[in-house]
């Protein structure tokens, strides 16, 4: 058998995987749902973590592919990178943290009008003043 | 030398943002099976507090448990941890040796009496103290002194927490775990072998964040991570529930990714998170890559009648009982693995294997 081209191991990859009647996706978009009525209704918040929830990694994309991506897509950069957008649905937000390795740390469907940390900080906010008055100054 | 400085001091004067320490205290409120909502609650929390120092003690053990930590992936939300606690003994991590390192230890515990963490890797042997020691000293003599004064003990892996491997029939070296030792201090246990690093870290940020030890279950291990079974949780639980099993590795249930209950899998008695935190950055667990749970996180899981032994045949009217289970609102599995898990305890006094046969007589 001739050896693997420059030492890598193969993998052969199986991408069939049955659909179990998508139980456990279904369950996750009717949580949505739930969340979209209080969102709309009282305007209270929902974060559905998804790293708490038994999918496999195909339910996973699938559950990203049905959401899609909307008209906002926010790239952050601060310990890693976040990648946070609004879906096809309006109000539903997907919200993945990368680490500096570019290694998921953590990722939620968050439903709200805008996830709180795409807001600028109060603490944030005075530092940067500070900042800009240095700068004022030193103009 | 342990510094005083707060950890959000500590992370401001790194550099990091307001908006980064939240995005930090999200990840650890996932990690810590907490609400999403509460990264906030959680942010406030640890900006006040404190580095605990931690000693790290070697015992019977492969340093699995280290491995599996510190081959983590990293600079991530586990290297943040350890940024800010003071480890300020392990023996595998030390750079110190000899005399060096025994003041390290004895700096530290001298420093922080009746305050620092102490972190234990590895069984005890008792039936001859010369069959592990460190610097000429007992492993039993080295706990008990380095117990005394420790505000609680973490067992991590299933070594210290049960008597693991060395344990398992018959025992050679006489070996228990911490808590067959030491009675008069908070003990919590993380098993698994090794225990997966987000709950070893998860029990030290639970730590940072609230001061106080998780709750922990009969076993003494934290509930945040140890409350469900590998079953409830496990994403292939919709096939066991419709009565769809590989009855082989290579048949067509496995290739389907059917449950793998007939082949062994004990998932059903064990108690682990492998099924929602996975291993290798989330990537997978031994269950998705097709194997069956082998129980690592239960007491003497070596002794269990054979990883590749189904613990139990789920009856032919498995449909009618998932049926009734979830119009009655349990789990089925549950249900079974109560009923298994009686079996493997029996086994276990008998030191005796299940077979398939032993079950459909």
């Amino acid at each position: 058998m001739a050896p693997a081209k420059d030492n890598v191991i193969p993998i052969k990859r199986i991408d069939s995987h049955p659909s179990q009647d998508n139980i456990n996706i279904r369950s996750i978009l009717i949580e949505i749902q739930a969340g979209l009525d209080n969102l709309s209704e009282s305007g209270s918040r929902h974060i559905i973590d998804l790293g708490a929830i038994p999918l496999a990694g195909y339910e996973r994309e699938k559950l990203f592919e049905l959401l899609g991506q909307g008209e906002v897509h926010i790239h952050m950069s601060l310990l890693g990178t976040s990648e946070i957008y609004e879906t096809l649905f309006s109000g539903v937000w997907v919200v993945k943290h990368r680490d500096e390795l570019e290694e998921f740390s953590s990722m939620f469907i968050e439903i709200c009008h805008i996830p709180d940390i795409v807001l600028s900080q109060p603490d944030d906010i005075v530092t940067a003043n500070s900042k800009l008055q240095g700068l004022i100054n030193n103009i | 030398m342990i510094t005083q400085e707060t950890l959000g001091k500590t992370l401001i004067s790194h550099g990091v943002s307001r908006r980064g320490f939240i995005k930090f205290c999200s990840t650890l409120t996932s990690m810590l099976a907490l609400h999403p909502s509460m990264a906030i609650q959680v942010a406030k929390s640890l900006e006040k507090i404190q580095r605990p120092s931690v000693i790290w003690l070697h015992f019977q053990e492969c340093t699995g448990c280290s491995e599996s930590l510190t081959r983590s992936h990293a600079p991530t939300i586990e290297s943040l941890i350890f940024d800010y606690i003071s480890l300020d003994y392990h023996e595998t991590l030390l750079a110190a040796a000899g005399d060096a390192a025994e003041k390290a230890l004895h700096d530290a515990m001298h420093a922080h009496k009746g305050k620092y963490l102490l972190v234990v890797e590895g069984s005890i042997p008792l039936a001859n103290p010369g069959f592990s020691t460190v610097g000429g000293k007992s492993n039993l003599d080295v706990l008990q002194h380095v117990a005394k004064d420790a505000a609680a003990i973490i067992a991590v892996g299933s070594c210290a927490s049960f008597g693991g491997l060395p344990n398992a029939d018959p025992n050679p070296t006489g070996a228990v775990s911490v808590s067959d030792i030491i009675k008069d201090k908070p003990i919590i246990n993380i098993s698994g072998c090794p225990p997966i690093p987000v709950v070893i870290t998860g029990v030290l940020a639970h730590y940072l964040t609230f001061n106080v030890l998780p709750e922990l279950d009969e076993l003494g291990r934290p509930k945040t991570f140890y409350a469900d079974t590998i079953h409830d949780r496990c994403y292939r639980r919709p096939f066991y529930d419709k009565g769809l099993f590989a009855e082989s590795f290579d048949d067509e249930g496995a290739k389907k990714g059917w449950c793998l209950y007939r082949l062994g899998c004990k998932g059903p008695t064990t108690h682990n998170a492998c099924a929602t935190v996975k291993w290798n950055d989330q990537t997978s667990w031994p269950v998705e890559a097709g194997h069956g749970c082998l129980g690592c996180s239960e007491p003497r899981f070596w002794d269990g009648g054979g990883f590749y032994k189904a613990l139990s045949i789920p009856g032919s009217d498995v449909k009618k009982m998932a049926g009734y289970a979830v119009a009655a609102g349990l789990a089925a599995g549950a249900v079974g693995g109560m009923a298994n898990r009686s079996k493997k305890v029996d086994a276990v006094k008998k030191h005796e294997t299940i077979s398939v046969e032993d079950w459909e007589e």
